[in-house]
């Protein structure tokens, strides 16, 4: 990859002559690179902690094991067990000028709402976030109420005597207790939203309209594979690799494993 | 493991529950609304879905389901995707035992190095190694066949397989072993007889994880197929480019029937399947 970025390759077949740093100096120019990095850095901040904190609060209530609770979490995992290919097929039809959320919208008299959502500058970035939370918190709410689980059950007695209420036993005590592992899944979600994202990029707006939705990880992919410009591609992905390398270091500091 | 059995935990205030209860079933709903649409969709006609998209099937027909096969060719998608998903896995589990029992078996550093490295590997996303796969692909004359799927696959869900099975051997009790080697069995004897059968339920486990994960498998398949030898996943994604003027009922039907396969294997193994997963999680 490293290679590759330094190279004038463009088709497969092509081969490259080595160029230095001209890929990286181009970047610099390339609007739709900033476009691009600007809408992978709203949808880190907004996926981020959305999804990590708003599972860990899911994942305390399924810890708590009330009853029905095992078939919460099975609905909760469905959509983790479903490919990103059926996933954005069913967003895509929701969200079609035909589908149902433009139908429904019209029967609640909200009809002045309607719109063609995927070709949309204001919505097209949005509802690929928004395929992140929808199977993002059962997934990691199912591992949280698992990790929450080996939570002893003295330091929650220890909690409410002191008199501490429910969310504070999750912030007090939960949290910093599996720490670590809610450090290795804000890991994992960082590199879904880097790199796994952009499979539904592709899918639902192939980054449209007019680049609303392209993401870092979708521009490489379309410059290696629609665009015959793998050297460039692969300068993209050098910096999509940075950042997850500097992104999974900071993750790293701040939810380190305290013993 | 997990205790299953219901806690109750006293002092819990009503507003608490009834709170947390709340947020619960609106996120569930939120998640089975688009699936119970899809499910009923693909047994309506179109105009049916596009007036009443919330209404059961006025008439119950799976014309829908003849007709995916018809159009899209699913069914040759399916039967792709199904020799590529079960060569890798058989490939998957036979090299990821003997590893995973290496890993779990042999004491010292170089053991402990192998394992940070399978721990790893699960963590490198595709995206990340598609263009030099595909090169791969293509400099070894194996573009758009299903070949290079069925060699590449296994590498991929090897990682998660070797840990999560030296997982799984560690907790098989080294004194078996010990006395069948007392008893003058050889090494092999001792894996083939003691450890593969006692390994049994890891071996679904890790068997259901990787079917789910390569039945799934989108990217690496959308570039390295072409329309011969497209997998369920390919077929089933190309029908979110035709959404402009849709037949969604065949849509619909589509879905449905590649989930089915993933369903019925997360029925069977769910509780290990989360299970195995946070473990993994927690190595990682």
């Amino acid at each position: 990859m490293f290679y590759f970025s330094l190279t004038d390759w463009t088709r497969p077949a092509a081969g490259g002559s080595f160029m230095g740093l001209d890929n990286y100096r181009r970047l610099l120019h390339d609007d739709r690179f900033l476009i691009a990095l600007r809408n992978t850095a709203i949808q880190v901040a907004i996926s981020l902690p959305g999804v990590i904190i708003g599972g860990l609060v899911l994942g305390y209530v399924l810890s708590r094991r009330f009853r029905g609770f095992s078939l919460y979490r099975s609905v909760f995992f469905f959509p983790s067990v479903m490919s990103v290919a059926a996933i954005a097929v069913i967003f895509g039809g929701l969200f079609s000028p035909r589908g149902a959320i433009n139908t429904l919208l019209d029967a609640v008299g909200l009809g002045a709402h309607t719109q063609a959502w995927l070709v949309q500058p204001s919505t097209a970035l949005p509802i690929v976030i928004a395929v992140d939370f929808w199977f993002g918190l059962g997934f990691y709410a199912v591992l949280f109420s698992a990790a929450l689980g080996d939570v002893p059950n003295e330091l929650h007695d220890a909690g409410r005597v002191d008199g501490a209420t429910e969310w504070q036993l999750l912030w007090r005590v939960g949290v910093p207790y599996i720490r670590g592992f809610i450090g290795v899944a804000a890991m994992l979600h960082f590199l879904w939203i880097l790199l796994g994202s952009a499979q539904n990029v592709l899918l639902l707006t192939e980054g449209g309209p007019n680049n609303a939705s392209l993401t870092l990880g979708y521009y490489m992919y379309q410059l290696s594979f629609r665009g015959s410009q793998i050297a460039y591609g692969q300068t993209v992905g050098v910096v999509l690799f940075v950042t997850g390398a500097v992104g999974a270091l900071v993750i790293r500091r701040v939810l380190r494993r305290q013993f | 493991m997990a205790d299953e059995s219901t806690r109750t935990v006293p002092g819990v205030s009503r507003g608490f529950r009834f709170g947390t209860l709340a947020i619960a079933s609106l996120y569930a709903i939120a998640i089975l609304i688009p699936i119970y649409i899809v499910f009923v969709s693909s047994m309506k006609s179109n105009p049916e879905i596009i007036r009443t998209p919330l209404s059961l099937p006025s008439s119950l027909t799976l014309d829908n389901f003849v007709r995916a096969e018809q159009l899209g060719s699913l069914l040759r998608a399916i039967l792709n995707s199904a020799i590529v998903v079960i060569v890798s896995l058989v490939a998957a589990v036979v090299l990821a035992f003997p590893a995973g029992y290496a890993v779990a078996r042999v004491a010292g550093r170089l053991s402990a190095i192998v394992e940070g490295f399978f721990a790893t590997g699960f963590l490198i996303p595709p995206l990340a190694v598609l263009v030099p796969v595909f090169l791969t692909a293509a400099s070894l004359r194996l573009l758009n066949s299903l070949t290079f799927l069925m060699l590449f696959y296994p590498a991929t869900v090897l990682p998660l397989s070797v840990v999560l099975l030296a997982g799984f051997i560690r907790s098989i009790p080294l004194e078996l072993e010990d006395s069948a080697r007392v008893d003058g069995a050889s090494q092999s004897h001792i894996i083939t007889r003691i450890v593969l059968p006692l390994s049994r339920p890891g071996l679904i486990v890790v068997c259901a994880i990787n079917f789910i994960t390569l039945w799934n498998e989108f990217l690496f398949a959308l570039i390295l197929t072409n329309t011969q030898s497209r997998t369920i996943q390919v077929a089933v994604g190309i029908f979110a480019g035709n959404l402009r003027s849709p037949d969604y009922g065949l849509i619909a039907a589509g879905v449905i029937m590649s989930i089915i396969p993933t369903l019925t294997a997360f029925a069977i193994a769910q509780r290990w399947i989360v299970e195995g997963l946070s473990a993994g999680a927690t190595k990682g």
